[in-house]
């Protein structure tokens, strides 16, 4: 059964920062709108054996002015779809356009209750049961590397429509 | 050797005093203002900001008198957590030999930090440095720390820097 990654920002969910942001009825500000133009929030969906992990990492990366280390933490659709109107495929524009079109899904109009149950369950796992995951800074090159040796970055298929290269 | 560090008190100095004490009062000052002014709404991984950008010329300009100002603006106790977590994990991208050793110590004791975004900028800054000196500072923050998510980042930053060895 496939699962949904969503990319988080680990410390805003610690203790004391956690603490402030409900006191002040805020957000964890990754869950704010991943877009200007809508309140949609994007999740990438991984097969059971994870083999699409590096190239979504590689696709998230590339957009960063610098590479960095990610966290990320895995969901279930069952539990996305409550979250919001809808949690549906997406594609996006990203430098590999397989990761783009095939893979990026969004959480369609979530409602703030659906952020905060969202926020709540990120914390939970960051916190409490130690479910989210890391990835360095060095393996997050490494996986833009094999990336960009495979020829998965090719922005002229998006351009251009072409068909994407069959998957390995 | 360790006569010529000895102070007029006959303080000996420890390798962290004697790498980064030491700051004039107009570094200190320029690092204040940094701080005061910092807006952490502008930052997010994988991105430079207004306030990461006059961190790294800070040090480039200062270097370990920058380090020292730094490390006293993080110590502060009332210093914005989320803007001290900032300013670490600078220390740890700036790509500067001659600070490395300051910086290394600086972010090695923010370990200890009451804050955990503090403690998690640290782990952050020291896992950009990968320097391998720092295992054992990172061993005795697993044993101390809190935090569960911490205690999972520390353990993984030690395993990778113990694969560089």
């Amino acid at each position: 059964m496939p699962r949904y990654l969503r990319f988080i920002r680990k410390s805003q969910y610690f203790g004391d920062k956690w603490a402030e942001l409900v006191r002040e009825g805020r957000l964890p500000s990754d869950l704010r709108p991943d877009r200007p133009s809508n309140r949609h929030l994007s999740f990438w969906e991984l097969d059971d054996r994870q083999t699409r992990l590096r190239r979504i990492v590689a696709a998230f990366s590339e957009v960063r002015a610098h590479p960095e280390h990610v966290d990320y933490v895995l969901f279930s659709a069952e539990f996305l779809r409550q979250l919001g109107r809808d949690f549906r495929q997406a594609p996006v524009e990203t430098l590999d356009v397989r990761a783009g079109r095939k893979w990026h899904w969004e959480l369609i109009d979530p409602t703030d209750d659906g952020r905060m149950e969202l926020a709540s369950s990120i914390r939970q796992m960051v916190e409490v049961s130690g479910e989210a995951t890391r990835m360095a800074k060095s393996e997050v090159i490494a996986c833009i590397n094999e990336c960009r040796n495979a020829s998965y970055f090719v922005q002229e298929w998006a351009d251009q429509g072409e068909a994407l290269r069959p998957e390995e | 050797m360790a006569t010529n560090d000895r102070t007029d008190t006959g303080h000996v100095p420890t390798p962290f005093e004697s790498l980064v004490s030491h700051c004039s009062a107009e570094t200190m000052a320029a690092a204040r203002t940094l701080f005061a002014g910092a807006d952490p709404e502008t930052f997010e991984e994988g991105f430079e900001n207004d306030f990461s950008r006059r961190i790294v010329a800070l040090v480039n300009q200062s270097g370990a008198q920058a380090v020292s100002a730094i490390h006293q603006c993080v110590a502060a106790p009332d210093v914005n957590p989320d803007v001290a977590a900032e300013a670490l994990r600078w220390l740890g991208h700036i790509e500067d030999a001659a600070t490395s050793d300051a910086r290394c110590l600086v972010l090695e004791s923010c370990l200890s930090h009451p804050s955990t975004s503090v403690r998690y900028g640290a782990i952050l800054g020291l896992g950009y440095l990968e320097d391998i000196r720092s295992l054992p500072a990172l061993r005795r923050a697993v044993d101390g720390e809190k935090s569960h998510a911490l205690v999972s980042d520390l353990r993984h930053l030690i395993a990778h820097l113990e694969k560089q060895r």
